[in-house]
């Protein structure tokens, strides 16, 4: 650091001193004041932040279930499509929408007077439950007995990004954490060489929101969702670098965690010791990861049942390796499948040709994990749910003039299911209008289905909180008027 | 991960290097530089000491494997400087890989 012609050597010293200065000497320094605010921020959180054990003081009730497999179909799959049976609707297909339908709502992308849109899928009543389903989903029809079907899910959001922070952090903004954060933070994980949290994406992108869906915001880090590969290392840069055996990482890994306990014991940060526990979990990861990430352990029958294949970069490899994660511990497991966003601008996107794909890509996994965690008695305790972040119009988008059908985003009402762990098989929740549009039964908001979740997690979703910037942070939102849905619990 | 990150390994042989090259002649001295590179405050003596140590075990273990070292300090920066001993920069990567992932480093004291 040169001296500053302008200034004296006295100042030009105090300045460097100035500069020298961290913000942590700062605030350690000031015993009042500032200093004051530092501990406030620390006292907020938890002692035990360093490891991944769940919080002390968290309210724990008995649970249902253990662990969570979240299959997120992103872009928001076209109910009326799939789950959503409405004869009306297919009966003024093309025709042009009623104008109260029209009245007050705003559209992403549709513009002018839209025509009404069928769906050109057969539907039928499956399984004992007798679950309206369209033809595009055969193999999860047959084991939709095992699920409870919502068909009013409702959210306030109309865009990708905020809708999927509204699902998976329980506000529509950035800086909020993720619900396996919340739940890992709350249990803590069973397996001391896994993160008890993971994240998995498939369909050849990340989801809109982005890796703020599955962050652990203003938890402590070590809550944080780890993304895991299917193609190459399953976590990135898992191997060590060429010429350092697993000793030499060892080594140097003693010497990190001394300066950086050095570091924790000086300033106090949890920080710290969160970072001092995440480098530990990532050595024994580099053990553990390899082998439970590698679908070529399981047996090919187990493999042709899901549709997986060994180093392929799918939603089946996905579905079965969240069954091997979940058996060995995992809290926590998060599946991201991007492409269901149906607007059809083309046919990479419309209802006709891309919709059938997709389900073709996600059904028989979908229907595979479910009979896999029940063969392995491991349903009872497991939550399988599958959703998108919003609806779809019952209106054709028609963008720019487009001949391909496809649907807008539509928060109104859209279907998701949930099985396992608690959730009733066979319940049939809510119901929308004649054309699809808007709910008129047992409307499900996205704070109830988070506080369902987390009840049969044995969290009450009501006390389970965390202080935050002057708010009793929850995931269900900090406000009232959120039920744990008992119509959707055995 | 920032322990194995390509981008990480590579800049810790180019610090590995400075710090053979501007710090001095003892593993004290060039342990003392490194340190202040990273945080850009005058280190103190109990964190130079695990860094001598990690050293001192490292260079003993690359001069028995000499493959391992010139992979470890060469891989892929690029050749050795005329002159070097490739045990001795191998090592000084490794405590360079130590200095780069400080908590203190990574979070912005």
């Amino acid at each position: 650091m040169g001296l500053d012609a302008n200034l004296s050597l006295e100042q030009s010293l105090r300045m460097r001193l100035a500069r020298a200065e961290t913000r942590r000497q700062f605030l350690r320094r000031s015993q009042a004041g500032l200093g004051a605010i530092a501990l406030a921020s620390l006292m907020g959180r938890d002692a035990r932040a360093a490891d991944a054990s769940p919080a002390a003081n968290v309210p724990r009730k008995p649970a249902k279930a253990k662990s969570v497999i979240y299959l997120h179909m992103s872009g928001g799959p076209p109910q009326q499509d799939l789950f959503d049976y409405k004869p009306l609707l297919n009966k003024h297909h093309m025709q042009p929408c009623p104008d109260e339908l029209l009245k007050g709502q705003r559209f992403a992308f549709i513009k002018g007077h839209p025509k009404m849109l069928g769906t050109p899928y057969k539907f039928a009543r499956r399984g004992e439950s007798g679950q309206w389903m369209s033809e595009l989903l055969p193999h999860t029809a047959g084991v939709i007995d095992e699920a409870a079907v919502v068909r009013s899910m409702i959210t306030t959001e109309f865009n990708h990004a905020p809708a999927e922070l509204f699902i998976f952090t329980g506000s529509p903004r950035n800086g909020g954490a993720a619900m396996g954060s919340w739940i890992t933070y709350g249990l803590g994980s069973e397996n001391q060489d896994l993160p008890g949290f993971v994240v998995m994406v498939s369909g050849g992108t990340d989801p809109t929101g982005g890796k703020a869906l599955w962050s652990t915001g203003f938890l402590p880090s070590v809550f944080q969702g780890v993304q895991c590969r299917t193609v190459g290392d399953p976590v990135l840069y898992v191997g060590d670098p060429k010429g350092m055996t697993r000793a030499d990482r060892r080594r140097t890994l003693d010497a990190l965690d001394r300066l950086n306990q050095i570091e924790a014991e000086e300033h106090g940060d949890p920080e710290t010791l969160t970072r001092i526990s995440q480098y530990e979990l990532a050595f024994r990861m580099q053990a553990s990861v390899p082998d439970v990430m590698d679908v070529g352990m399981e047996p090919e029958s187990i493999r042709e049942e899901y549709g997986a294949t060994p180093g392929a970069a799918s939603f089946a490899n996905n579905c079965l390796l969240a069954r091997r994660l979940v058996e060995r511990g995992v809290r926590y497991v998060q599946l991201f499948d991007w492409g269901w966003d149906c607007h059809g601008t083309g046919a990479g996107d419309d209802i006709v040709q891309h919709l059938p794909q997709k389900c073709k890509d996600v059904d028989r996994p979908i229907a595979a994990l479910v009979r896999d965690l029940k063969r392995r008695g491991m349903l009872d305790e497991t939550i399988v749910v599958w959703g998108g972040e919003f609806g779809r119009t019952s209106m054709n988008e028609a963008r720019g003039g487009s001949t391909f059908l496809g649907r807008d985003h539509h928060p109104h009402c859209f279907a998701l299911w949930a099985a396992g762990g608690g959730f009733k098989p066979g319940a049939a929740v809510g119901a929308t209008d004649e054309l699809g549009n808007s709910i008129v039964q047992d409307p499900v908001p996205v704070h109830d289905l988070q506080a369902t979740i987390l009840h049969l997690l044995g969290l009450d979703p009501f006390t389970f909180r965390f202080p935050y910037q002057g708010l009793q942070q929850r995931l269900i939102g900090v406000e009232d008027g959120v039920r744990i849905r008992k119509d959707l619990l055995v | 991960m920032t322990l194995n990150d390509p981008v990480y390994v590579e800049a810790a042989q180019a610090l590995g290097r400075r710090i053979v090259a501007e710090g001095g002649s003892t593993p004290e001295d060039r342990a003392r530089l490194g340190l202040e590179l990273v945080l850009g405050r005058p280190p103190r003596d109990e964190q130079v000491a695990p860094l001598v140590a990690l050293h001192a075990a490292q260079l003993e273990r690359y001069r028995d494997d000499p493959a391992a070292a010139a992979a470890l300090a060469t891989d892929p920066i690029g050749p050795l400087p005329e002159g070097a001993d490739a045990a001795d920069l191998a090592a000084w990567t490794a405590v360079a890989n130590v200095l780069l992932n400080l908590d203190s480093v990574l979070t912005r004291g």
